[in-house]
């Protein structure tokens, strides 16, 4: 269940599929092959290969298909990976009433409907197609074990409890896709306070067992794989705190987008280093280090740079010929090595400037405090004193309002004090989103969360249960995603017990041992979770046990982001039509 | 794993003493230390319990409640003991033998203390770290997924089960797309046959009005009139007083916008230039665009040229007409410069990738055999001449690529990817052959240093041996070619081709050895 792994597989599949030599018309014919994307398409494969990995299959073009200017190429294979919406269809009837290249090989990266299979055969009639093929990857590859569907919360909710059709569609297509790719036929479990999730697993259900039957026949499975979806609403505290590994923090300061990350507003930024390319595929010491504390970050780079300085060191005495001749020869590592350390380096001293800046050392301590002490007097005034201090800026003062909402609501006269501080310090917009907050998590959280906290023996069984526990004594990581409790259910081969309901009553939850696991975050996955995920599955290969897990979610949110989609839903107008 | 020894212990000498007598294992009452009164039990039930009447039953439910998975296998085991036990065949278990056995993942001896316990499926025998996967089985411990019994396997048997590491799902839907695009144009191969035959004869019939008339002094005035009834025969005009628009771009005639009617189909449009609805083409340019067409010599002519009468055609018609073969023709012409020279560089690419595994075969077998062999580093030594020249002529042919002239921007951006891609390939194979030398220095101090130093920066600039190579290259790449053609004429059983390739194969040969040999002459 490497998502990495299915991703080069379907790659090669595309740019070396031989479809029967019966075209002989052509008497000269290159090995050149062209590839032609669509804006979906290309951050699938910008997410899972690079440009080097394309020229080696000989794929020498790459192109849009909606770039209606490419000059024609007779002699070129045209490869298209497309994925079927209604205007790349229509791109594709005009690509091929008047065909630019010789000969066309069409994948689509979900299923085709027959009418537009249909549309496209009909305006074929120079058949220049040779190949229709559907593989399966309507989603993008984060991680090894992370995918997104990348679709914002504003297109897939109409409000906060009901579904946007279309986003609905979308969803499930995308789900639909890694299943196949992965070829699992899954059991279903859903959030049990989510509705979202219920409809969207008796969708997937019904397009599972009734659509699409003939391609989900997979052998049967001594354990049935197991799809968890679950609701951003029922933590809504993971999202408010500011991360602090290093993938974490480079989505929340600087962004992330299709492994780019964009330094162009960095004060006195290197002009190579303007964007950079960050993937945990190609670049080892990323893998190495992007689920790492900003401390342990820290040191591992100092190492690195240490390890280029002690090899650059030897070079430096170049005296013979023999020297010389060593340097060229590692010549080209030094200069991958170099590329790669200063890129580091500026990002690193890029969040380190942001930290700074933001305040958010200050910041954070007081948010995972909030988050994980009981209510108190000194977090309380620490808290007030923050609010008031005049540098920092809005924004968090008024997420740390959300967290304390959140977390201790029930404590009405502190909470009307906050607010009291929070009129003065940030501007209509940002208390009326704190209003909609605390309207829309406030009292669910809280109901949903009293009980457990009072429990003594389950809060300590919690804590035990917990993975990672290491981590726990740092004060900027205290807080505990709520997967974890999940998680630590599958880690002893058992179905959840609490929060998660089987779609199929038939199942017997206590009997029932899920093996592969895929968990669909509605309404975005934090990387935080992430890490959670990628630790387990570690443990788990470490000691060969049972449990594989992949974790997705319909976008990958930053804190800010996850705030601004709340109050961009809930203010969606509403479609009378 | 120590929290879990104990009681993996029980299920270890359980295994045992069901497997062999008891005398081979040392239980806690002979004097083993086990963690709890519970275990202790567990234990004594097992090995000193009397399970006389059906031992594997009890040892196979044993089995499950000390799988050690988790709760649940204690429900699972009332559910299985409610439902009647499970008589597992237990023949294919690998018997263990104290002191002797060891496990088959890590290697380590087996005894009470790590565990000692059958994979269920593949009978191998563990240590209790590598056999704690849980599997599906039947009663003869092949895998199972409708059985209800769950059972302990290896790392290995669960990574095997059918679809367990399965991915990449594909559905080639050409045929049903071919299917459908048969049905769709069938309609459209026959307007375009009808199109083809009223063309044919058009444009026939025009020859030979000029052939008849071409003496005649009135034959301007004789052709038109003939040409205008001849253009009436081939197809019914549509009514002029009827239109009103154009058929195609649907824009309102009117004084600046004329009618035309197809001299195809017959119908009415414009002939702006902004929509090319219809077109004025010479007959001369039709029958060159459609040559596999029947169409009437024109060698009677006198002149040629005179054959300038135009036939008004619309858009849709030449699409029907002439647009497969226009793509035909265009796949016809001959390769782009760039795309013909990257076809040279793909053959020496292959030719040196073919060329690495020998030369890492050679390097391999130097380095496992100390004694200093002179004629195998000999061999070494010329290979990775070979090797070095290709890859110089590869990366002159490269820069060769790089500075060719390109035509269109499609062609700019496949020059810098082969730009790229070539870089990258001299970058990754150049690299371990600079190496060698330090390595073969050692071998062969004397002998080897100066000249295999020297060989990187000297020996190419020689104009001769230069000379010589490139024509190797040509001919390796001319063997690579024939050798092809040969292969795919044998398979389409032309022997009479086939054997004068062979012959032409051959004399390459031949040339290749000749030039070798005189390489290897110039002594570098």
């Amino acid at each position: 269940m490497n998502l990495f792994t299915v991703g080069d597989y379907y790659i090669s599949r595309i740019a070396n599929f031989q479809s029967k030599p019966s075209d002989t018309s052509i008497q000269e014919k290159s090995r050149v092959k062209a590839l032609i994307l669509d804006n979906d398409t290309l951050s699938t494969i910008s997410m899972c290969t690079t440009q080097t990995e394309l020229l080696k299959h000989e794929i020498y073009l790459v192109d849009k298909l909606e770039n209606i200017h490419r000059d024609p190429m007779p002699h070129l294979k045209c490869l298209c990976y497309l994925k079927p919406t209604e205007d790349t269809i229509q791109d594709l009837l005009h690509e091929l009433q008047d065909p630019k290249y010789g000969e066309y090989q069409i994948f689509f990266n979900n299923q085709v409907s027959k009418s537009q299979l249909e549309r496209l055969a009909e305006r074929d009639d120079m058949e220049v197609v040779t190949h229709v093929e559907e593989v399966f990857q309507d989603y993008l590859i984060v991680n090894e074990d992370v995918f997104t569907l990348e679709i914002p919360l504003y297109n897939l909710l109409q409000n906060q409890l009901v579904w946007d059709p279309k986003g609905l569609q979308e969803t499930s297509n995308g789900l639909i896709s890694l299943l196949l790719s992965l070829k699992l036929n899954p059991t279903i479990a859903y959030d049990s306070d989510s509705k979202l999730c219920q409809k969207l697993a008796k969708d997937l259900e019904y397009e599972i067992k009734t659509n699409e039957r003939q391609l989900f026949d997979f052998p049967v499975r001594d354990s049935n794989p197991l799809l968890i979806l679950l609701d951003r609403k029922s933590d809504p505290l993971t999202p408010l705190l500011q991360p602090w590994t290093y993938q974490s923090m480079i989505n929340e300061y600087i962004g992330i987008k299709r492994n780019l990350v964009d330094l162009s507003n960095v004060p006195n930024i290197d002009p190579d280093l303007k964007q950079v390319v960050l993937s945990s595929k190609q670049d080892k010491f990323f893998k190495e280090t992007m689920y790492m504390n900003f401390g342990d970050l820290a040191d591992k780079v100092k190492n690195y740079v240490t390890q280029y300085k002690n090899k650059t060191n030897i070079t430096k005495q170049i005296n013979t010929i023999e020297d010389i001749k060593e340097f060229i020869e590692k010549f080209p590592e030094f200069k991958k090595l170099s590329g790669n350390i200063s890129k580091h380096m500026a990002i690193v001293s890029e969040l380190d400037r942001q930290l700074q800046l933001k305040n958010i050392w200050e910041v954070s301590e007081l948010e995972q405090n909030l988050s994980s002490h009981d209510d108190n007097n000194d977090d309380f005034v620490e808290l007030k004193r923050i609010l008031n201090l005049p540098t920092l800026e809005s924004y968090y003062k008024l997420k740390l309002c959300c967290i304390f909402v959140l977390r201790h609501g029930k404590n009405e006269s502190r909470v009307s004090e906050l607010e009291n501080i929070l009129r003065q310090q940030c501007d209509p917009t940002q208390i009326s989103l704190y209003f909609q907050f605390k309207q829309r998590f406030g009292s669910i959280f809280n109901k949903h969360k009293a009980p457990q906290d009072n429990d003594l023996i389950s809060g300590l069984t919690k804590k035990f249960n917990r993975l990672g526990s290491t981590s726990a004594e740092n004060v900027f990581m205290q807080h505990v995603p709520e997967l974890t409790t999940l998680l630590s259910d599958l880690d002893k081969n058992k179905f959840p017990q609490e929060g998660v309901t089987l779609l199929n009553q038939n199942i017997d939850p206590k009997t029932y041992m899920p093996q592969d696991v895929v968990i669909l975050i509605v309404g975005g996955l934090t990387i935080e979770e992430a890490r959670a995920v990628h630790q387990f599955n570690e443990k788990q290969s470490k000691n060969k046990d049972n449990c594989r897990v992949i974790i997705g979610g319909t976008s990958i949110i930053s804190t800010e982001q996850f705030l601004t989609d709340v109050c961009a839903v809930n203010d969606k107008p509403v479609d009378l039509l | 794993m120590t929290e879990g020894n104990g009681r993996w212990l029980g299920s270890a000498s359980s295994t045992g003493q069901h497997d062999r007598n008891v005398e081979a294992v040392t239980c806690p009452v002979c004097g083993n230390e086990l963690k709890s009164l519970r275990k202790l039990n567990v234990h004594l039930d097992n090995v000193h319990g009397f399970n006389d009447e059906s031992a594997s039953d009890v040892d196979s439910s044993r089995e499950s409640s000390v799988i050690g998975l988790n709760t649940l296998v204690q429900e699972r085991t009332h559910e299985r003991q409610s439902k009647g036990k499970l008589k597992m065949n237990t023949s294919h278990w690998k018997k263990p033998v104290e002191g002797k056995s060891v496990c088959f993942e890590c290697g380590c001896k087996l005894n009470a203390r790590n565990g000692m316990i059958n994979c269920r499926k593949c009978g191998e025998l563990f240590c209790l770290r590598h056999c704690r996967n849980a599997i599906k089985l039947n009663e003869n411990g092949e895998y199972d997924p409708a059985s209800n019994v769950w059972c302990k396997c290896c790392h290995k048997c669960y990574i095997n089960r059918k679809g367990y590491n399965d991915y990449g799902l594909t559905r080639n839907i050409t045929q049903a797309f071919a299917k459908i695009r048969k049905l769709k144009n069938e309609d459209g191969e026959l307007i375009t046959l009808q199109l083809e035959n009223r063309l044919l004869r058009l444009i026939n019939g025009i020859i030979q009005l000029h052939v008849r008339h071409q003496s005649s002094v009135f034959a301007t005035f004789r052709i038109r009139a003939g040409i205008i009834a001849l253009e009436r025969s081939i197809v019914e005009w549509k009514d002029d007083q009827m239109a009103t628009q154009c058929g195609i771009c649907s824009q309102p005639f009117g004084l600046l916008m004329r009618k035309h009617h197809c001299r195809l189909c017959g119908q009415i449009v414009c002939d702006r230039q902004e929509t090319r609805c219809s077109s004025d083409i010479p007959v001369l340019n039709l029958m060159s665009a459609a040559p596999d067409l029947s169409f009437e010599n024109v060698g009677n002519l006198k002149a040629i040229s005179d054959l300038s009468t135009g036939v008004r055609i619309c858009s849709s018609c030449l699409r029907y007409v002439f647009a497969k073969r226009k793509l035909q023709f265009s796949k016809a012409l001959k390769l782009p410069e760039i795309l013909q020279q990257y076809e040279n560089l793909h053959n020496l690419e292959t030719l040196v990738v073919n060329l690495l595994p020998r030369f890492q075969k050679a390097l391999d077998s130097i380095h496992n055999a100390p004694a200093s062999d002179e004629t195998a580093i000999q061999n070494l030594a010329q290979l990775r001449r070979k090797l070095l020249q290709n890859l110089t002529l590869y990366d002159k042919l490269s820069k060769s690529i790089v500075q060719l002239d390109t035509k269109s921007t499609a062609e700019k951006k496949i020059q810098q990817s082969i730009a790229l891609h070539a870089s990258a390939f001299i970058e990754e194979k150049m690299l371990p052959l600079k190496k060698i030398p330090e390595i073969l220095n050692p071998v062969s101090q004397k002998v080897e240093v100066t000249t295999s130093s020297d060989l990187l920066f000297n020996n190419l600039t020689i104009a001769e041996v230069k000379k010589y190579r490139e024509e190797l290259m040509v001919l390796n790449e001319q063997r690579y070619l024939v050798e092809n053609m040969l292969n795919s004429a044998a398979k389409e059983r032309r022997f009479e081709e086939a054997i004068s390739l062979k012959t032409n194969l051959s004399e390459i040969d031949q040339n290749i050895v000749h030039l070798e040999s005189k390489l290897g002459d110039e002594g570098f």
